[in-house]
């Protein structure tokens, strides 16, 4: 049995794909057929109307639909006409924070939803706003947050330090079987057909 | 013109575009495109192991745990990229290189956010 040890040496993280209506420009009035203006329930309220007018903020607007998505595990506007209706009302659907977010976390991310969701797109943030927003709330991070069961994040203890370094040298035993796998036969094979 | 071309065109557009500076990491590197054979257009892009709709749905067990996958505990680059605070903060910052080379995305959706990990995975041959 041959094994392939591939390794790659990329920085991990997470990537932004699929360009296909991506369009040159700040902003544009279209007259287009609504299949071609995103997807439904990340589609801003600007798009859900008859002329819409696209932006750079309508996609600050479907971040703030993948936030609220991350945070409640449930989608914000499930179809087009809940975003109809929150453009006539304004009334951006309730937040309520896992537990175990602390509450100066909280409101700082409520904060940044309500802002991502505003309903006149000029009124939303630009990137560079969200970013400064974030690199504020940075210095809580070393709290890692991850997905419980329920869909729900909750926060847990990063491991210790002494817990991952055991975990590499309980794995090396197992990377030396695969290193022999890959080469070892092929190393034999070279040295059994060598020229004596 | 018809859909599938102009999003063909969009998409070479974007991904050139990408690459005149440097590329950006996040967004999708894209290593060769082009027409495989008639009618059949291919994009070879880096491996992502992950969409964040899958990890929002909670579809992901199989590919972060041990499975196809060989993978020696999660490093502690791959847990800051799981954690709120790092999903977002990436996916913003692919948004602001976009947004500051004059492109809209305009389809930004949970299943358009790829996770690329650096992950050590075994393919074997019987």
């Amino acid at each position: 049995m041959l094994y392939l040890v591939l390794l790659s040496l990329v920085e991990p993280g997470w990537k932004i794909a699929d360009f296909g209506l991506t369009e040159e420009g700040a902003s544009r009035i279209a007259y287009t057929t609504l299949h071609s203006r995103g997807t439904e329930c990340y589609r801003a309220p600007e798009l859900v109307r008859e002329r819409s007018a696209v932006s750079m903020k309508s996609d600050i607007f479907a971040l703030g639909c993948i936030l609220f998505e991350l945070v409640m595990a449930r989608k914000a506007f499930p179809r087009d006409i809940h975003v109809f209706e929150y453009a006539s009302n304004r009334e951006i659907p309730a937040i309520v924070m896992p537990e175990t977010v602390d509450d100066r976390v909280a409101s700082y991310l409520t904060q940044l939803i309500h802002g991502m969701l505003q309903v006149d797109w000029w009124q939303r943030p630009p990137t560079r706003d969200i970013l400064k927003l974030l690199s504020r709330l940075a210095d809580g991070r070393d709290e890692i947050w991850s997905k419980s069961e329920n869909g729900r994040y909750t926060r847990i203890h990063e491991p210790s330090q002494r817990s991952r370094l055991w975990k590499r040298l309980i794995l090396l035993p197992q990377w030396s079987v695969l290193i022999h796998h890959s080469v070892g036969p092929a190393l034999t094979s070279l040295v059994s057909n060598a020229p004596p | 013109m018809s859909g599938v071309e102009e999003a063909i065109k969009n998409e070479v557009r974007v991904i050139e575009k990408v690459r005149e500076k440097r590329g950006h990491p996040n967004i999708i590197t894209v290593l060769k495109h082009g027409w495989l054979r008639e009618e059949q257009y291919h994009f070879d892009m880096e491996l992502c192991i992950l969409n964040l709709e899958d990890y929002i749905l909670g579809n992901f067990k199989s590919v972060l745990g041990i499975g196809r996958y060989y993978n020696p505990g999660l490093s502690r680059d791959t847990l800051s990229c799981l954690s709120l605070w790092g999903i977002l903060s990436h996916i913003a910052r692919g948004l602001e290189f976009l947004h500051a080379s004059k492109e809209m995305h305009r389809d930004l959706k949970p299943r358009n956010g790829t996770l690329l990990s650096p992950f050590f995975f075994t393919v074997s041959f019987p």
